[in-house]
């Protein structure tokens, strides 16, 4: 199937671009297809709604057209035709905290938030995954006490805020590097802003052509530094494209 | 998909059959694609091993094309190419009573055996049907006392004799009448008679042509009545008789045989007699030779001299120890069909002048058998992650089952009775999944010029014989083939057509021989292998290499007037990817583990042409 594709594509990339050998050398220009839009297990939501298996590798591999394990039902799965590109955008709040907590990263483990969620999720059964979900909620947004005492400050201190994700952007940019094989398959670092003041869905994706070396002089810029596309642009952007070369 | 596979053998179709309307109006054939082997819900196995949601609705509509919800998985299900005919061959043996049993049904929950089932595995767990598939077990076979004092006369009464099983019969019957439409998609009534006599696999499938009116005038005969294929034989007769049912019955898994599918003595002991040859022939004309418990044309062992022997070999007897016995002349097609012609000799009559078929044997509901499509044998091995494990079939894993196979029938339409008789001229021939078109024709007036004839067809029939058929040697002429094949427009592109050759020799012991007779890529030896491009880190290939189409004209250099042979086509695809290494890739793990070889060959086998002095 795959072949029938490529084969119709390669004659209509040549029916387009024949006679330009001839004029203006430049410009040769090819088909490819991606999809910059991305979620493994080191997005929250992923996560704690019990796609727990759901890596970096499968999503890269599925794009590249091997056959993986669906993290979502255990069947083996794959693409009819290989995509030539993929930005993995997990979700930049939190990121990867779940996937580390339940991994036994003793970091995120001995932390207030890390302690409640242990003690709550364990067995990482899909309902207990779901409490977790429910308890996060609550913490963030302060809608009402729980059992643990878990607020916004916590979560924030505990998941987020400082280098705490930082374990995690590193295995994002470790896992883009690796799969990254020019002329074959494109990976881009980058990471979902998730902004959503009063239910409006204001999300973005951000993606960096820059490979490890400049990403890993910054964090992914969240929602929960700002939910104003302006102050991304200017708080974020802005200040990293000034310190890149 | 589908469009491009059948717009490809449509053309095909055309470039055969162009000019037949103006000359012979009778004989077109068109080439149609089936499963004889399916098993729903109503089988026991299937509904205890868990797979409670298979009916016979849901194997109809996978077959006809369209999507379904997997009964082993829960996902959503499609066939790449729909099919054009299905049998659904349910075991005979207690048929229905478990799906009608859990489904409240008080004429089978009020017996002692329902009763007992019903405490047991009320809530219908994986294991607590496990629990009442193993008290099934220790009461039929009586090598237990169990809780309930539940024995083989209490089982039969309670769920098989008499009319215990008419209802579920008669749903079988409404299931076929539903999904029977002429012209577009055929079902037959059948069932699967699955005699095992000391781990022996005799099974037969059964299907009559005739509709529901005639099939309500009698029950599917089963195991529990007879383990001796002749008796089943006497059935058959004695039905057709009385009710005016035709049927035809398939041997299958000859493979795990013990070597008593196809004997040199009966099962009582004596040996075959021209009677034996007759009435076999008169029920048996074809056998399914390859299906998702292995391919049995031939072994590596019995064939030594053929490159490509060892393909799908599945070993494992259906006995719980495990046995996987040395191959037997019984157990494999070729040599059964070289041992027809040894008794032939003797007796006048050959015994084993069977065509060629594959079909499913599928377990899951679904007759899902494409090598990228496949959802295994049952629910044990229908997840990749699952596959690894035993199967509870013999000492087999999930990755010793084969994604095989289906049956392409020549036929000049699409309905019950086109079919049938396409079965008993064994104008029908096997493929392990994919679907190569094949035709093969011999006669003594056929010349290399016929090939590019678009009438080509109509001079073979009037001319010649079709596979399956059987013509008389000339001493003044050798005779010719006529062989045309062309790829599954979805699939790999081929590699060679050979034509295996076995005969009788002076001494009355048969010979085999293997004819490379077209190859790809303008090779003249067929020792120099096609190639492979499948990249095991993907599981991808590419169809650079191979043809898409093989057409021969060709005659054999050793004929010899005076003996008995046949012939039959074998066609090779490239290599490409088996479904364990798609599987490996995905877990991680190398396809070393799986113990399978991450290519294979795939192919389609005509059924022969014999050739009688």
């Amino acid at each position: 199937m795959s072949s029938i594709r490529s084969i119709s594509h390669y004659i209509f990339n040549l029916f387009l671009f024949a006679c330009i050998a001839t004029t203006a050398v430049a410009q040769e220009r090819y088909l490819l297809w991606g999809d910059t839009h991305q979620h493994s297990g080191l997005s929250f939501d992923v996560y704690l709604f019990g796609t727990v298996a759901a890596t970096p590798d499968i999503a890269y591999n599925y794009a590249k057209g091997k056959p993986v394990i669906s993290p979502v039902t255990g069947n083996r799965w794959q693409i009819q035709s290989p995509l030539d590109f993929m930005v993995l955008a997990d979700h930049a709040e939190l990121m990867g905290a779940f996937h580390r907590l339940y991994s036994g990263d003793k970091a995120v483990g001995k932390t207030k938030s890390g302690k409640a969620m242990l003690e709550l999720g364990g067995a990482q059964t899909d309902s207990e995954l779901l409490d977790v979900y429910k308890l996060v909620v609550s913490a963030a947004t302060g809608s009402g006490a729980n059992d643990y005492g878990l607020s916004a400050v916590d979560l924030t201190r505990d998941m987020h805020a400082g280098d705490a994700r930082k374990p995690t952007w590193n295995a994002v940019i470790d896992a883009a590097e690796r799969h990254n094989q020019p002329g074959q398959f494109t990976t881009f670092i980058g990471w979902e802003w998730s902004s959503l003041p009063k239910g409006a869905n204001l999300h973005r994706v951000v993606f960096t052509p820059q490979g490890g070396d400049i990403a890993r002089q910054f964090l992914p810029y969240s929602q929960m530094e700002s939910t104003d596309p302006q102050k991304f642009v200017e708080n974020h952007f802005l200040s990293v494209y000034k310190k890149s070369p | 998909m589908s469009s491009i596979r059948s717009i490809s053998h449509y053309i095909f179709n055309l470039f055969l059959f162009a000019c037949i309307a103006t000359t012979a109006v009778a004989q077109e054939r068109y080439l149609l694609w089936g499963d004889t082997h399916q098993h729903s819900g109503l089988s026991f196995d299937v509904y205890l091993f868990g797979t409670v949601a298979a009916t016979p609705d849901i194997a109809y509509n996978y077959a006809k094309g369209k999507p379904v919800i997997s009964p082993v998985t829960g996902n959503r299900w499609q066939i790449q190419s729909p099919l054009d005919f299905m049998v659904l061959a349910d075991h005979a043996e207690l048929m229905g009573a478990f799906h009608r049993l859990y489904s409240g049904d008080k004429a089978v929950g009020k017996t002692k055996s329902g009763k007992a089932m019903l405490e047991l595995g009320g809530a219908q767990t994986d294991s607590e049907l496990l629990d009442v598939y193993k008290l099934v077990v220790s009461a039929a076979t009586g090598s237990g006392a169990n809780d309930y004092g539940l024995s083989a006369v209490d089982l039969t009464r309670d769920m098989h004799a008499g009319d215990a099983r008419k209802p579920t019969w008669n749903a079988v019957i409404d299931a076929a009448e539903r999904h029977n439409q002429p012209g577009q998609f055929t079902t037959f009534i059948g069932w699967e008679w699955s005699s095992l006599p000391k781990g022996a696999n005799l099974h037969r499938v059964v299907f009559t042509p005739q509709g529901g009116d005639i099939a309500r005038q009698f029950l599917p005969y089963s195991q529990m009545e007879s383990t001796d294929p002749e008796s089943l034989w006497s059935w058959l007769e004695n039905t057709r008789r009385e009710s005016g049912a035709e049927f035809i019955a398939i041997p299958h898994n000859s493979n795990i045989s013990m070597g008593r599918m196809f004997p040199t003595v009966r099962e009582n002991g004596e040996p075959i007699d021209a009677d034996y040859a007759r009435r076999r022939m008169q029920w048996e004309p074809v056998s399914e030779m390859t299906q998702i418990k292995g391919d049995a044309e031939t072994h590596p062992q019995l064939s030594p001299n053929d490159d490509f022997a060892d393909f799908e070999t599945f070993p494992f007897i259906l006995t719980p120890q495990g046995l996987t016995p040395e191959p037997t002349k019984g157990d494999y097609l070729r040599s059964a069909l070289t041992r027809g012609l040894e008794i032939e000799k003797d007796i006048k009559a050959n015994p084993f002048q069977v065509g060629m078929i594959g079909s499913s044997d599928s377990h899951t509901g679904m007759p899902a058998v494409e090598e990228n499509n496949f959802s295994g044998k049952g629910k044990h091995d229908s997840i990749a992650v699952r596959r690894g494990e035993p199967t509870g079939i013999g000492a087999s894993k999930g990755w010793d089952m084969a994604a095989s196979g289906y049956v392409g029938v020549w036929a000049e339409e699409n309905s019950r009775q086109s079919i049938y008789k396409a079965f008993r001229r064994r104008e029908v021939y096997a493929t392990s999944g994919p679907r190569i078109a094949l035709r093969m024709f011999a006669g003594f007036d056929f010349s290399a010029d016929d090939l590019k004839d678009t009438a080509m067809a109509t001079k073979a029939y009037s001319e010649g014989v079709p596979m399956g058929g059987q013509l008389k040697a000339r001493k003044d002429k050798v005779p010719g083939f006529l062989i045309q094949a062309a790829k599954d427009p979805l699939g790999g592109n081929l590699d060679r057509v050979q034509v295996i050759k076995a005969w009788v020799d002076d001494s009355g012991k048969g010979q085999e021989k293997i004819f490379d007779v077209a190859l790809s890529d303008g090779r003249m030896t067929g020792d120099q292998l096609v190639g492979n491009t499948v990249d095991i880190t993907s599981g991808r290939y590419s169809n650079t290499i191979g043809a898409e189409e093989l057409s021969i004209f060709w005659q054999d250099p050793e004929y010899k007037p005076v003996q008995s042979a046949y012939y039959y086509v074998r066609v090779l695809q490239i290599p490409t990817p088996r479904y364990s290494l798609l599987d490996a890739i995905a877990l991680g793990i190398s396809w070393r583990e799986t113990d399978k070889p991450a290519t294979i060959q795939e192919r389609a086998y005509s059924s022969p042409v014999w050739i009688s002095p």
